[in-house]
């Protein structure tokens, strides 16, 4: 059952772009849509002189306090987007607007690998985004000391990186990010590179926080399981280069728990996510089902 | 360990024998097992070189050297000793110390900045890389006499030497490592909103630090090479000096004596330079991949 | 697992027994001193007369007076005596300058091969040549008495000088411009008529450091003035730079060689000729146990040849000799224009005696030889030049 409406809490209509190339419907944009993705193409020069064009025309309204996570398959240019919405990379064409309270801290990301520095403690990691932004010696004790704590890694405050394990290093990650308090917080395949059992708990810790304070969230991931328990919206790209299929919304109401997981809605949310994303990885294989 | 246990008449592609795995001495006695390899090695490594001293000693005291021309280890020892009772010798090594660590340390300073500097910046790299680059594959000994003629014939020119030589070894390093500073890194200062200070401080000096080391220590060995070649040309005083001088006055003791003593100092310096390197990087691994342990 | 692990120790008690075994035998066996070689050399049994050498081909090696007569032979002389077998001799030398005319020369004029040598120069630095020839590696060096030689000589190398090589044109005169010790005016108290007593705790820069022959007549000079060469400090740089030095001030003194005198000859305001070689040859050359002992008639074949070079084309007023002025300058690479603008050279095979006293005393006060004065006998072997020219000693 897709579901394309209304969001509940924007005005801001989704959009869905078909395979065909039809023009989108282009969006109402809403007082209180987040972040606005409008035409936005991302293009670069390929190694034998001609572009490659990684991802476009993308469209895309993201509400205050959403939490969307993005699947696809690989190399459909979800990371670029994201990367292109921290500002890492430019777009070819359109734009990205993001609507933020300039006292605040706008933007924080979460990387999968490369994330925090081996030559600073955990502390000092996490004291990192804070120290940029010139935040007073005592707020600074204070954050981090409260991130360590949610994110459970207070006792290894004065480890280096290299002793810690990879679930314990994406701790600090998130910690590090969360220290801000950003009012946008980016996350690419935070959890990629961890087993499964860890990844599951990474989940229901981050999906704890997150209800906390409900913070706008854009969500990178290959996972469908973990972008169904931890998102408001699934949006669907298409492979290079990626398109929105389509935005899919996630039913379950919230607060959520791990518990999720176990019930027969989720598998069949799953499902149907499946067989868009399957569709996008085999082509030749999609006959006519669903759009 | 394994153990193949042939059972019972060999029938056509049935499995007729059985692996065994079992506990060998590694597991049954580890501690005796890695006491026993530790000994092992420290013996190796201690006694290869003792060893080839000895059989340089046999050589020259039963002649299969001409010990003329090789002399024999105490007769190396008295030349020791009447080098470092006349002071000489001690001179020779103050004064050889005191111009290696002087042209070191200008040359590694103005290196590592230089270093970093073209290794955060494109357009300086762009700019400056070419000329360097040039410059680097000019002999520095072929230069020594311009020096002298600019900086006169005195200590001026033999530090001056020394530091430009070190300064392209350490530019060389440092601008790599800078480069090398994975991207994911500076990535993640830029999402905080990094200016480029702020990226030089948190990311690319300390990101860079382990790989500039490495540079500092072959610098460090590089120093004292540059020193004795230095020495030899401007003779007047210093371990080089000695070399060349027991060389020329056929005293070939003190030109073995001073050599060694010239390795044992290259050494010595090499481990301070990385023992400095451990203790401003806490976070690096060990590493061995040049220089003592 | 458990083979490997026997061997592995099997092999760690090997090696440690072996290293024992070494060690062992090393600090047991005792470390003999040099010895052995080095006596004088066995000479000649008959001594014929030469054609050609009459009276004046030997004089009296005690004379070093400024004006004394040098050994001559009439050009050809000796006679070439043709060796039964080819042999080849190498020899060492520094560089390729005129004074290594009578080699050099002598292989292009054919002399050596009258000789059926072949001559086979190599250019190396006078401490290598020393040790390369006590090994037998070269057979001969167109070098000098370094403090080397005396050294080697003392720790039982086979060396012995046999042949000299020329004694300066104006050898012993101060007053004519030529190679030697200058000094800088400037750095005097009266620069007029510098005083050489206020060269103690200068430095004077030469290329050989103090290990090298010109220190005995150095030594003379600041004895004369009351001071000795252990109170300058030496500099060792290349010729050229020893020029720059004394012009840039960083030196007071220095040896200067030629050509290199040349660029300073004309600033006599500045710079003062303090002293020179006297009238006796330094340099010579240096025969190893190759032709010392081994083949003694290669050697004396060598020492004919090299004699009658100089006595055919190397007399006085060879500088007018414009073949001979050619063919040299091309042996050693220069225009002729660069030799005739020098002074002659008084090219001579005879060494005079009581230099090398001189010489071991001075090392010795400067430190650089560490035995005591060898007696002349067991440096110098004249018996080659000797037999050459027919001289038996009366």
């Amino acid at each position: 059952m897709l579901v394309s409406t209304e969001d509940r809490n924007t005005a801001g209509a989704t959009s869905s772009q078909a395979l065909d190339g039809r023009a989108p419907h282009a969006p109402v944009a809403a007082a209180s849509s987040k972040v606005s993705i409008r035409g936005v193409h991302r293009r670069f020069a390929g190694k034998r002189g001609a572009d490659v064009h990684a991802f476009g025309p993308v469209d895309l309204e993201i509400g205050n306090g959403e939490f969307l996570c993005l699947i696809g398959p690989s190399g459909c240019g979800k990371s670029t987007l994201l990367r292109a919405i921290a500002g890492l990379v430019a777009p070819s064409e359109g734009s990205i607007e993001i609507a933020v309270d300039a006292a605040r801290q706008p933007i924080a990301m979460v990387f999968q690998d490369y994330g925090i520095y081996p030559w600073k403690t955990v502390e000092a990691n996490v004291r990192f985004g804070l120290q940029l932004a010139g935040v007073s010696r005592q707020e600074i004790g204070r954050r981090v000391h409260k991130w360590l704590e949610l994110l459970r890694i207070e006792d290894f405050a004065k480890a280096y990186p290299h002793t810690l394990s990879g679930g314990m290093r994406q701790r600090v990650a998130i910690a590090r990010a969360l220290a801000v308090e950003p009012q946008i917080l980016l996350m690419d395949e935070p959890f990629a590179a961890l087993d499964a059992q860890l990844r599951e708990i990474l989940q229901d810790e981050l999906l704890a926080l997150w209800q906390a304070d409900r913070r706008t969230v854009v969500f990178v991931t290959h996972s469908l399981e973990e972008a169904i328990i931890l998102g408001d919206r699934v949006a669907v790209m298409s492979s290079r280069p990626g398109q929105i299929v389509e935005v899919v919304d996630v039913p379950f109401e919230r607060p959520r728990t791990g518990a999720l997981r176990n019930r027969p809605e989720f598998g069949q949310l799953r499902g149907q996510l499946w067989q868009l994303l399957q569709s996008e990885i085999e082509p030749t294989r999609t006959s006519g089902q669903g759009e | 360990m394994t153990a193949l246990r042939p059972r019972g008449a060999a029938l056509e592609g049935t499995d007729s024998t059985v692996l065994v795995r079992q506990p060998g001495p590694q597991e049954l006695h580890p501690r005796r097992t890695r006491g026993r390899r530790r000994a092992l090695e420290l013996t190796l490594a201690i006694g290869i070189p003792v060893a080839l001293v000895g059989l340089y000693q046999l050589a020259t005291s039963q002649r299969w050297i001409d010990p003329r021309l090789y002399p024999t280890l105490d007769e190396m020892g008295r030349n020791t000793r009447d080098l470092w009772n006349s002071g000489q010798l001690w001179d020779a090594i103050y004064i050889s110390c005191k111009r290696a660590l002087i042209g070191f340390l200008f040359g590694a300073g103005g290196g590592a900045i230089v270093g970093y500097l073209m290794g955060a910046s494109r357009l300086l790299r762009a700019a400056l890389e070419p000329t360097l680059s040039m410059l680097y594959t000019v002999p520095k000994l072929a230069l020594l006499p311009v020096f002298l003629t600019i900086f006169g014939f005195g200590e001026r020119a033999i530090y001056v030497l020394i530091a430009v030589t070190v300064f392209f070894f350490v530019w060389i390093s440092t601008m790599a490592a800078v480069m090398s500073v994975a991207v994911g890194y500076r990535e993640a200062a830029s999402t905080f909103g990094a200016g480029r200070w702020q990226m030089f401080r948190h990311v690319l000096l300390p990101g860079a630090l382990p790989q500039v080391f490495v540079g500092l220590r072959i610098a460090a060995s590089v120093s004292i090479l540059v020193l004795v070649g230095v020495e030899f040309v401007i003779g007047s005083s210093g371990l080089g000096y000695l070399i060349n001088q027991g060389r020329n006055l056929l005293l070939l003791g003190q030109a073995y004596v001073c050599i060694v003593i010239v390795a044992v100092i290259g050494y010595l310096f090499m481990a301070l330079v990385r023992l400095i390197g451990r203790l401003l990087m806490p976070w690096a691994p060990e590493d061995n991949a040049i220089g003592p342990q | 697992m458990k083979a490997d692990r026997l061997r592995l120790t099997r092999l760690g008690g090997v090696v440690a027994a072996a290293i024992a075994v070494v060690i062992g035998l090393a600090a047991c066996s005792s470390s003999g001193t040099g010895g052995g070689g080095g006596g004088p050399s066995a000479s000649p049994a008959v001594i014929v007369p030469v054609a050609g050498c009459g009276a004046a081909a030997h004089t009296d090696p005690t004379d070093r007076s400024n004006n004394r007569t040098i050994a001559r032979c009439s050009s050809g002389a000796p006679a070439p005596q043709k060796l039964l077998q080819p042999h080849t001799v190498v020899i060492a030398g520094a560089s390729k300058g005129e004074y290594s005319a009578p080699v050099l020369l002598g292989m292009a004029k054919g002399e050596f091969a009258k000789e059926n040598l072949t001559v086979k120069f190599v250019q190396m630095p006078s401490s290598d040549a020393t040790v390369q020839l006590a090994s037998g590696k070269v057979d001969a060096a167109l070098a000098a008495p370094y403090v080397s030689f005396t050294n080697g000589v003392a720790s039982g190398l086979d060396l012995k000088l046999t042949l000299a090589n020329y004694s300066p044109q104006y050898g012993g005169d101060a007053t004519k411009p030529q190679s030697g010790l200058w000094v800088r005016r400037a750095d005097f108290a009266d620069p007029q008529k510098p005083d050489l007593a206020q060269l103690k705790g200068k430095r004077i820069c030469n290329t050989l450091g103090n290990g090298t022959v010109s220190v005995y007549w150095m030594q003379k000079a600041v004895q004369a003035a009351g001071i000795s060469l252990k109170d300058v400090t030496w500099s060792a740089l290349q010729p050229a730079d020893c020029v720059t030095a004394l012009q840039q001030g960083a030196v007071s003194a220095a040896y200067l060689l030629d050509p290199f005198w040349t660029q300073i000859k004309n600033q006599t305001d500045k710079y003062a000729l303090a002293a020179v070689q006297p009238n006796e040859p330094n340099g010579a050359i240096l025969y190893g146990p190759n032709l010392l002992e081994k083949h003694r008639d290669v050697g004396e074949a060598f020492a004919r040849a090299y004699i009658r070079t100089i006595n055919t084309y190397l007399g006085p007023g060879y500088h007018q000799n414009a073949t001979v002025v050619n063919d040299l300058a091309q042996e050693i690479g220069v225009e002729p224009s660069a030799i005739t603008n020098g002074y002659e050279l008084k090219f001579e095979w005879e060494w005079r005696s009581g230099i090398l006293d001189d010489i071991q005393k001075t090392y010795l006060e400067l430190g650089t030889q560490k035995a005591a004065v060898i007696p002349e006998d067991k440096l110098v072997d004249r018996s080659f030049y000797n037999q050459a020219v027919g001289y038996n000693g009366k």
